[in-house]
């Protein structure tokens, strides 16, 4: 940050490293954030911006001194709207597509990342890693895959609600859907954000206590000391005692 | 996860290992057709090799067990232990589930 700024401004520069992403697509990105990014690696935080979807790409971009990963493996142009601002405040966090956020672990990574990064305790880190995780299941099942959960409730629904997942992960339009999960850290606290790009909901849902579905939102309620719906029910803040 | 299956005269043994999640739900459609298609009297499900559960885990339990009872298949789940074993006391899964 320039010490001649005129407007009161607390946020760094991001910088943005490549694997595999190619130059006018880095470009691109860099030119839509061009407010906040462009610094150099060593001086201020760091993104992985990368392409293919190896699961060690999740560690790399969670190790210090980065601050977050990015997955750009077709041009999109809400890339790092909501992961660059977000580092460039302080915070860390990934950027991924809904079938990367299926199939990765996403919850694990997190966890234990923050275990180092932000001294979680052990208990903290079970509790943060299960609420991420069903906090990540509804982003990418009823957020980007939109599948509909009643399904599960029986065997030849289940069926269908796995062929459905299955398909939806190939299309673009569903499996392409980008999921944030942005963490950030201070005094006590970890917060996290897991955002989807889908319709939103409204409403707790009502869970019979042998339904197959729907204890995800209970769970992160019984785990989280502070639990927030906002943006219609597309980001989910959950707030843990480090 | 990772799951073993082993039918010995209607007696069908379940082993499962690893992590127990949402990302099982194509696999673990194969534990749900071997009780339904099978001839099987009886299920046991071990596991005692599964780390970590989520609720999607949960569900596909509790499918196991419909399918079970439509097919008249004793179901019993046992060797559950750490977080999963957490994670069925917080389901109240003993008044659902035959657990060991």
């Amino acid at each position: 940050m320039s010490k001649d700024t005129a407007a009161p401004q607390t946020a760094a520069r991001v910088s943005l490293e490549t694997a595999g992403v190619d130059g006018p697509a880095m470009a691109a990105l860099a030119e839509r954030h061009a407010a906040i990014t462009g610094a150099d690696a060593a001086e201020g935080p760091s993104v992985l911006v990368f392409a293919d979807n190896d699961a060690a790409r999740l560690d790399e971009a969670l190790a210090p001194p980065r601050m977050g990963g990015l997955e750009l493996p077709v041009p999109d142009p809400s890339a790092g709207d909501r992961l660059l601002p977000w580092v460039a405040q302080g915070g860390a966090g990934l950027s991924l597509t809904a079938a990367t956020a299926y199939r990765d672990e996403v919850a694990r990574h997190v966890a234990d990342a923050l275990v180092t990064r932000a001294e979680l305790s052990a208990e903290t880190r079970d509790s943060v890693e299960l609420a991420l995780q069903e906090a990540i299941a509804n982003a990418v099942f009823h957020g980007s895959l939109e599948v509909d959960p009643d399904l599960r409730d029986s065997a030849e629904g289940f069926k269908a609600f796995v062929e459905t997942v299955d398909a939806r992960l190939e299309q673009p339009e569903y499996g392409g859907r980008r999921v944030d999960v942005l963490a950030s850290w201070a005094g006590d606290t970890v917060e996290f954000a897991v955002l989807d790009r889908g319709p939103g909901y409204s409403g707790p849902p009502q869970v019979a206590p042998n339904a197959a579905h729907g204890r995800g939102l209970a769970l992160i309620a019984a785990l989280a000391r502070h639990v927030g719906v906002e943006e219609g029910g597309r980001r989910l803040v959950m707030r843990f005692q480090r | 996860m990772e799951f073993t299956t082993n039918n010995q005269g209607g007696e069908l043994s379940v082993q499962m290992s690893g992590r127990f999640t949402f990302s099982d739900q194509e696999k673990f459609r194969e534990v749900v057709n071997s009780v339904e298609e099978g001839n099987v009297n009886r299920c046991m499900l071990d596991l005692s090799g599964v780390e970590f559960i989520d609720s999607a885990g949960l569900g596909m339990l509790i499918l196991l067990n419909d399918t079970a009872g439509e097919k008249n298949v004793g179901l019993t789940v046992r060797g559950a232990q750490g977080q999963v074993r957490k994670m069925l006391d917080i389901a109240n899964f003993g008044s659902i589930l035959t657990l060991e």
